[in-house]
């Protein structure tokens, strides 16, 4: 397990978002080792078996805007050549919305501000070296709000 | 190009217009005597004229724009053999009866564009006229495909067949990123053909292929009202919305129509049924978030079961209101570049601007911006003598200050022993306080992220890192045990830490 991200969800609950190299898939495949996991914990030791998110995501990065937590991560799986920015959104950290993918061709994953409601992220594209970052804007997060049934944050 | 609903026009709404003026008509004929009666006749005439403006305003407002008012079917006019016919011979249908096969309102007549033959035009008009909107494809004037690209006789023709049938909105440049432009095509032939229409309502719609986008083609799409985009390779459709926020980024407020191919004409095959299912979920998530005005499906090949999915997919959602484009994210809206110098760079917010930090070299670069984002100005640098410095995250800190981890390692020393160290600025980013180690790193281990964390009461909660020792993978088992990942930097030490920061200047 590498690259945990670790967010403390409520007080004393806290939410990890870890890249693995365990194999879900046979070893033969070459994206195999691209898994990506959560694993909860209320005191930071203990560790509950991690639970799948069913892709393959790499430097996952909680953020906290409002009362709504965002999962940013780069969404990758190198044989089908998928190497996306994303974000998930959650109001709870138990139920997560799928993939709201910001741009494709990203080296890292999305470094997230928001600023006047809005939220903006910002990718460092491929090939490695091109030095050209993008910057792309959620202008309309009431969707998310709405999907996971948070209020906006404050201006 | 007007892309509300056709039904605005449709004849049921001027039959409500005749109601009302019939009302209207009717309001002075409330009686007019005495006093009484006249405050009376007044009430009555202030409560109905208030009925009335109730009425209209209910009556005047547009009927909700539905998903199915912006589908269109590819027509084949030069195709066409007597019918009737079905999905498995769907090529050689004629235009209306495509456009039924498939369950979808509107049509662009396409293939050999308009005849030269007045009345064949005529007629193949007149078969596709029971569809509320129309678009004609258009070749050069004569025969051929160009050049010259010279239109004037061809858009004489196109006037003349508005006239008659006026849900012919606009003409189709089929090609125009790619056999077109190759020809000599280019931006002052649209100007010319715009020239020609001018005094009508028809739009231009150019054609442009994913393949194709490039900065050749820019001057041509700016001259376009509105971008039919295509995925000539069905594998081509996986990066589709990236395509479509490039054209928005590139092209703000040019209307989108995405073209959906029943076949892979690129890959010469049919067309898998879940790209083509993924291609229309994608066009109908846009649709709904307002980022694409239509959908127009093509095929010339008979394929009977891309047909009746189509069909049940159109008959699935086609009632389904278009949502307020508000309520939808719109990623790609608003999307520029700029440059990064950088992979490790992170952003975070401070009280006037975004700051962002990035390894430059052997020192962190400190910039930010006051445009959201867009531009970036250099706001300070963080060195250390004879030590190589790299940036790692902003945290999330309270709103006064901003708070950097940064590793700090011998200038040549690339698998030595490196320093994971917090710093903090209270004024922006503009200047840093001197750095407070976190941890230190054994030599030839891959970890700097404790960071990703909040502050909160008296401390930091819990750490986020990267551990990677000796280049192999933490064992699971292990770190669910809490022994690996937060050895040497237990909760206790991170709370120590998080005050630590606290008195950093």
């Amino acid at each position: 397990m590498t690259e945990a991200s670790i967010a403390e969800i409520s007080p004393g609950s806290f939410l990890a978002a870890i890249r693995t190299d365990e194999a879900p898939e046979p070893a033969s495949t070459p994206s195999a080792f691209d898994g990506f996991y959560l694993s909860r914990s209320h005191d930071g030791i203990h560790w509950s078996t991690p639970e799948s998110l069913a892709e393959r995501g790499r430097m996952p990065r909680f953020y906290r805007f409002g009362d709504l937590w965002a999962l940013a991560y780069r969404l990758y799986n190198g044989s089908q050549r998928i190497q996306h920015s994303a974000i998930r959104f959650s109001r709870d950290g138990k139920s997560w919305t799928g993939p709201v993918i910001v741009e494709d061709g990203v080296a890292v994953h999305p470094e997230l501000v928001e600023v006047q409601g809005r939220i903006i992220a910002f990718n460092y594209l491929l090939p490695y070296g091109s030095e050209i970052g993008t910057r792309n804007v959620l202008s309309a997060p009431e969707f998310i709000y709405e999907q996971t049934g948070t209020s906006k944050p404050r201006r | 190009m007007n892309f509300t609903n056709g039904a605005d026009s449709r004849p049921r709404n001027l039959c409500h217009r005749t109601e009302t003026t019939r009302s209207i008509a009717a309001l002075p004929t409330v009686g007019s005597s005495s006093f009484e009666r006249t405050r009376l006749c007044r009430k009555c005439a202030f409560l109905l004229v208030s009925i009335w403006l109730l009425a209209i305003a209910g009556e005047s407002q547009p009927a909700p724009l539905r998903l199915l008012d912006l589908l269109w079917v590819w027509a084949n006019p030069e195709m066409e053999q007597p019918g009737p016919h079905t999905a498995a011979s769907f090529a050689r249908a004629g235009s209306t009866e495509r456009a039924r096969l498939l369950g979808v309102p509107n049509i662009a007549l396409a293939g050999t564009g308009v005849p030269n033959d007045e009345s064949k035009a005529g007629s193949l008009t007149a078969a596709a006229a029971p569809a509320p909107r129309l678009v004609w494809e258009t070749t050069p004037d004569g025969e051929g495909i160009g050049p010259p690209f010279v239109y004037t006789k061809r858009m004489q023709q196109i006037r003349g067949l508005a006239q008659k049938y006026p849900q012919i909105e606009a003409i189709l440049l089929d090609d125009m990123s790619t056999g077109k432009i190759d020809r000599g095509f280019r931006a002052a032939h649209v100007r010319h053909i715009r020239e020609q229409l001018a005094g009508t309502k028809i739009k231009i719609w150019g054609v442009v292929y994913t393949m194709s986008l490039g900065t050749h083609l820019a001057e041509c799409i700016a001259e376009v009202d509105v971008i039919n985009l295509w995925s000539w390779h069905a594998r081509d459709t996986v990066g589709l919305e990236r395509h479509v926020s490039r054209l928005e980024n590139d092209f703000p407020n040019k209307p989108i129509l995405l073209g959906v191919y029943l076949y892979d004409y690129g890959g010469k095959r049919r067309m898998p049924l879940y790209l083509l299912e993924k291609q229309c979920e994608l066009a109908r998530k846009l649709a709904h978030a307002g980022r694409v005005a239509g959908i127009v499906f093509l095929t010339i090949h008979d394929d009977p079961e891309a047909i009746d999915w189509v069909a049940g997919w159109v008959k699935r959602i086609g009632n389904e209101e278009i949502r307020t484009p508000a309520s939808q994210p719109r990623v790609g809206a608003g999307r520029t570049t700029f440059k990064a110098v950088s992979t490790g760079f992170t952003v975070a917010r401070s009280k006037k601007a975004i700051v962002r930090a990035m390894t430059a070299g052997d020192q962190v670069k400190i910039d930010s911006s006051h445009d959201e984002g867009q531009t970036w100005q250099p706001l300070s640098a963080i060195r250390q003598e004879w030590q190589q410095v790299a940036a790692g995250y902003f945290s999330q800190t309270p709103p006064d200050s901003l708070l950097l981890t940064i590793t700090i390692g011998r200038k040549d020393g690339k698998d030595e022993a490196r320093q994971v160290c917090w710093i903090r600025s209270r004024d922006g980013g503009r200047s840093w306080s001197r750095p407070a180690v976190v941890m230190n790193l054994p030599p030839h281990t891959h970890a700097w992220d404790p960071s990703r964390s909040r502050v909160k009461g008296d401390g930091l909660t819990v750490p986020t890192m990267k551990s990677s020792p000796l280049g192999k993978s933490v064992d699971f088992g292990r770190w669910s045990s809490g022994a690996t990942i937060l050895d040497g930097l237990g909760t206790r030490q991170l709370r120590f830490h998080s005050r630590q920061m606290e008195t950093l200047e």
